[in-house]
């Protein structure tokens, strides 16, 4: 179900279990892009000024400095810096294999080096229409790489995220006569333990949906009788 | 309603998992090697367990975070990569031109590409000198020779510290020029011949044009050199764009998205092997062609250098004992892990 309406990159493992990742789209990948190109021109400043006082040496250490810093500088730091250039660590972007493990050298110098031909005919024009007619949002070296840029999972502890997750309201169980699907009961669970992010206005909105099972068009009833479901479901 | 409640299930289970957590804290903190007497049974666990929370349909307060557990498990355990130093020695002392040979034919194709237009252009132009006005203008003609007026061992106004500012220039104009032949190839396809054939095309009309005004024995001894790697690296930087970009429009039996990963990932090793070349001929253009030698030993050094790059391709890397056991499997660069083939199996 949920493949038709997200874009997640679903992985596979050899063991059979299916994880998730969620990919970048054009956005924050140009904001990355905006800040790395921000980056290399305060070094390139910063080379020049000094470096060109040592005369023509200078310059010509100067155009080395450059040439390796164009064509290096997201190379090695996808390398050094777990799969993010600077730009791309401030948007909590990361870059994968399709397989979900981190990129690698391979990879990493294919979808630097054809990122001319993504930018392509200007603007990173071609990059962007690839992204958009590809469900991972890969622009062209992404493709030829094999590769994906993905959100950076958080790094809360799994003891803090089950700590905030599974405090649901505590209310009595309710007992209803329809079956339910997993995934049902999972929508519900979820629901109940997030509920307390969205604020009660939205919550009863949303809460409206269950109408046809609770037989009440009272906000307040139906969420109540959502936390029901989910005490039931959970304990 | 299921088997087990999730709320006994994540009590059951919560410490086995706080414990997994910290393992691969550890891990990831240490980079140490993995235990490969606990690691793999515990991330299977962990696997399994993700499996079940889905199956009976528990909570994303459940899922998420085993879901986070599998991903770092799965990349500690399938993400190794073997250490590069001996790969890529091994590369660059028989690799590369195992793998050039390999290509013979499309080789001889790119050679040809060059090759051809540049002689093509020499002849014709040496025998109708009127048209270099058309092929190179006069613009183009005049700094040509001026560029060459004088031997460039008379060149003894030169200062020296300009040599490290033209190798600097080289490096960035001429290494940047062919790794851009190579990524055009991915938009243009069989366009990156066309590169090497303009740029036979414009050697040859420049050596012709050089020829005509009496100054081609400047050129000569200043570009034999260089040009040994540098006139290579253009060929083989079309030719590998030329790879690429012919892989999805002649897929063979793969997809052509597959055709196309397949042949980024296998042409890596010559993208790397061309672009230092480029940098090899830079140095050599910088320091050597453009120095006061004289005329019969930079013949005599650009001679032994062209010896040196042909005999590289021919012979590096051939097994030359008697043994009937097979060549080592095409060598390449390759990662133990491999997101392709990992996908096929599961296909």
């Amino acid at each position: 179900m949920h493949e038709l309406v997200d874009n997640r990159l679903n992985i596979e493992t050899p063991e059979g279990v299916e994880f998730h990742r969620t990919p970048a789209g054009p956005l924050a990948r140009l904001m990355a892009a905006s800040i790395d190109l921000g980056i290399r021109i305060v070094v390139y400043i910063a080379l020049s000024t000094t470096l060109f006082t040592f005369g023509n040496v200078g310059t010509g250490l100067l155009l080395i400095a450059m040439f390796c810093i164009e064509w290096g500088y997201p190379i090695a730091f996808e390398m050094y810096a777990s799969g993010a250039t600077p730009g791309k660590k401030a948007m909590n972007l990361q870059v994968l294999h399709t397989d979900g493990t981190p990129v690698g050298w391979h990879a990493s110098i294919i979808r630097n080096l054809l990122r001319i031909a993504d930018f392509l005919p200007l603007g990173y024009a071609f990059g962007i229409v690839s992204m958009a007619a590809t469900s991972h949002f890969q622009r062209l070296g992404d493709l030829a790489a094999g590769t994906v840029v993905c959100y950076a999972e958080n790094t809360r502890s799994t003891a803090q995220a089950q700590a905030r997750a599974l405090q649901i309201p505590r209310v009595e169980p309710v007992l209803i006569a329809e079956t339910l699907t997993s995934e049902e009961q999972a929508a519900i669970v979820s629901f109940a333990e997030r509920s307390r992010f969205l604020g009660p206005e939205r919550s009863q909105e949303v809460a409206a949906i269950i109408e046809p099972l609770s037989g009440t068009d009272s906000g307040k009833e139906n969420l109540s009788f959502l936390y029901g479901l989910a005490n039931r479901i959970v304990r | 309603m299921s088997a087990i409640s999730q709320q006994s299930f994540v009590e059951q289970h919560a410490p086995t998992w706080t414990r997994f957590e910290e393992t691969l804290s550890e891990i990831e903190k240490d980079r140490t090697a993995l235990p490969a007497e606990v690691f793999p049974e515990q991330y299977r666990e962990i696997c399994n367990h993700l499996s079940i929370a889905k199956h009976r349909g528990y909570s994303t307060g459940v899922t998420t975070p085993l879901n986070r557990l599998v991903e770092r498990g799965h990349t500690l355990l399938y993400g190794a990569r073997v250490s590069r130093q001996d790969v890529i020695l091994d590369y660059i002392t028989a690799g590369f031109a195992r793998q050039i040979r390999a290509e013979w034919k499309l080789l001889l194709l790119s050679t040809a590409f060059f090759v051809i237009p540049a002689l093509a252009m020499f002849f014709w132009l040496t025998t109708e000198p009127d048209w270099t006005y058309h092929v190179l203008g006069s613009r183009q003609m005049v700094s040509m020779e001026a560029m060459y007026e004088q031997p460039t061992s008379m060149r003894v106004d030169r200062e020296s510290d300009s040599d490290v500012l033209m190798f600097g220039y080289y490096i960035r104009n001429n290494t940047g020029i062919g790794l851009r032949t190579f990524a055009s190839g991915l938009v243009f396809g069989i366009g990156s011949l066309f590169v090497i054939a303009f740029n036979g095309i414009f050697m040859g009309a420049v050596a012709a044009h050089l020829h005509n005004a009496e100054l081609s024995q400047n050129l000569w001894p200043f570009i034999i050199g260089h040009g040994s790697f540098e006139l290579t690296a253009i060929v083989l930087a079309g030719m590998t764009g030329f790879k690429l970009g012919f892989a999805p429009i002649w897929p063979g039996r793969l997809s052509r998205m597959d055709a196309l990963r397949k042949s980024a990932r296998d042409n890596v090793g010559l993208v790397a092997g061309f672009a230092a070349m480029f940098i090899i001929a830079a140095f050599i253009e910088a320091f050597w062609s453009s120095s006061t030698a004289s005329d019969a030993t930079k013949y005599t050094v650009g001679t032994f250098l062209w010896l040196f790059v042909i005999a590289y391709f021919v012979f590096a890397g051939r097994d030359f004992s008697t043994s009937t056991t097979p060549e080592p499997a095409a060598p390449e660069i390759t990662e133990i892990t491999d997101p392709t083939d990992n996908q096929q199996v599961q296909a």
